[in-house]
């Protein structure tokens, strides 16, 4: 297939993901390091790596590091990751050599559940463990993640049912309960820097911790935000609105997506 | 060894999660006894047997496998017994660099297989089939789906296939 070209595609027509996939990949500077969850994380890195970050370094749960993938991997154990990277290592190896000293900038994780403390609950929705509402994939690698990155970006669609007080199970941990909890027990990276939505840019308050709205899309309200959101969301004195996404973006995003198809999407 | 190390599950739910009722814990604090430190002991799976797939067996009985290997080599090594199928069986390995190469005496028995993987792959023999990933999505999210899949796919492949 011909690949698209910048200026076959308007500027004026993007889809909410397609906003969040760009505002996400924005967030990753060139040449950092990048531990990648499958789906819209993976989306919004390779993205970057396709624009402003070619020297971005992707690295999957699955062992590969430095993966350069031209299509979206449906999986962590894509063959495409493989043939890509500049070395594929074990799975005991990727944590216990590569993420848990520290090594890797940036994890760039999803969620089914957040709360407002960046908490992230990808195990239950409703019940307890044993008997839940809704059972989900799991904790794969991510509470590791969330541990041991220098910090910690969170890319997942806004609502007021997953974005909650308090989650029904911490999967991985953000900011615990506030101030200090991450220094008590012992968690060294720095947490979840970002929450990048459908709707906009959440940041942790420097003070309490708590994600504050610090950013809106084009024709988003602060007012539809805090709709979106199941805790009463504080807003920034003066949230930024993000610049929408440039012809170039939206064609590499556009490119990398042909030819990857996405199982549904959950239903709660 | 009796364990492995994590950090990450400090102050998550699964700290708390202690088996069901009939099993032991598979995971416990411990403290670092050099730095102090509280983390997370992960009991070690004893396998019975584990069955892995692999590119490539000499006639000796020793694998060769690359790519993605996951933890397939601690799973065959962790286990009791281990079957693994192999898209080729050669006469003799040649080196490769990088490869994981598991030695005959750590191998209960080798089956020539080719395509063992699918859906998923064996680098350099196939591709990963990820129409089937995605079907099975629906596949698995209903009981009679998933009960038509066994009929069909397991219960009606004779023995000796492919």
């Amino acid at each position: 297939m011909k690949d698209l070209n910048p200026a076959a595609v308007s500027e004026l027509t993007y889809t909410a993901d397609e906003m969040m996939t760009v505002a996400a990949a924005r967030a990753l500077r060139d040449g950092m390091t990048c531990f990648v969850g499958i789906g819209l994380p993976s989306a919004a890195a390779n993205l970057a790596r396709a624009t402003h970050a070619p020297g971005l370094v992707l690295i999957y749960e699955s062992g590969t590091i430095g993966a350069k993938p031209t299509e979206l991997p449906l999986s962590i154990g894509d063959g495409i990751l493989a043939e890509t990277a500049d070395a594929v290592v074990s799975v005991p190896e990727i944590f216990n050599y590569w993420l848990q000293p520290g090594r890797i900038d940036v994890g760039f994780l999803s969620a089914a559940q957040i709360d407002k403390f960046g908490n992230i609950n990808t195990t239950v929705i409703g019940g307890d463990y044993e008997n839940p509402r809704v059972r989900l994939p799991g904790a794969g690698g991510a509470p590791e993640i969330a541990a041991s990155c220098r910090e910690v970006i969170v890319v997942v669609r806004q609502s007021s049912r997953s974005f909650v007080e308090r989650v029904d199970f911490v999967t991985s941990v953000g900011y615990g309960s506030g101030p200090g909890d991450r220094e008590r027990l012992g968690l060294t990276g720095a947490g979840p820097k970002k929450i990048i939505t459908d709707l906009g840019i959440l940041e942790p308050d420097p003070a309490t911790l708590e994600f504050t709205l610090t950013g809106l899309f084009p024709g988003v309200s602060a007012a539809a935000a805090k709709e979106r959101t199941g805790w009463d969301l504080a807003v920034a004195p003066d949230p930024a609105i993000i610049a929408g996404p440039s012809p170039a973006e939206l064609a590499a995003l556009r490119n990398l997506q042909r030819g990857t198809v996405y199982p549904p999407k959950e239903h709660h | 060894m009796p364990f492995a190390v994590l950090r990450g599950y400090n102050g998550t739910g699964l700290e708390s999660l202690t088996g069901d009722h009939e099993s032991a814990p598979t995971i416990k604090p411990i403290t670092c006894p050099f730095t102090g430190e509280t983390l997370t002991a992960v009991a070690a799976i004893r396998p019975d047997v584990a069955v892995i797939h692999a590119q490539r067996a000499d006639l000796s009985g020793n694998v060769q496998l690359w790519g993605i290997a996951g933890v397939q080599k601690e799973a065959v090594l962790a286990a009791q017994r281990s079957v693994v199928t192999v898209e080729e069986i050669v006469d003799h390995l040649d080196p490769r660099p990088g490869a994981v190469v598991l030695p005959s005496w750590t191998v209960s028995y080798v089956a020539h297989v080719p395509g063992g993987a699918h859906p998923s792959y064996a680098l350099g023999y196939s591709v990963r089939d990820n129409d089937y990933y995605v079907a099975w999505d629906g596949i698995g999210r209903d009981r009679d789906a998933f009960r038509r899949w066994l009929d069909e796919h397991v219960y009606a492949v004779p023995a000796g296939h492919p």
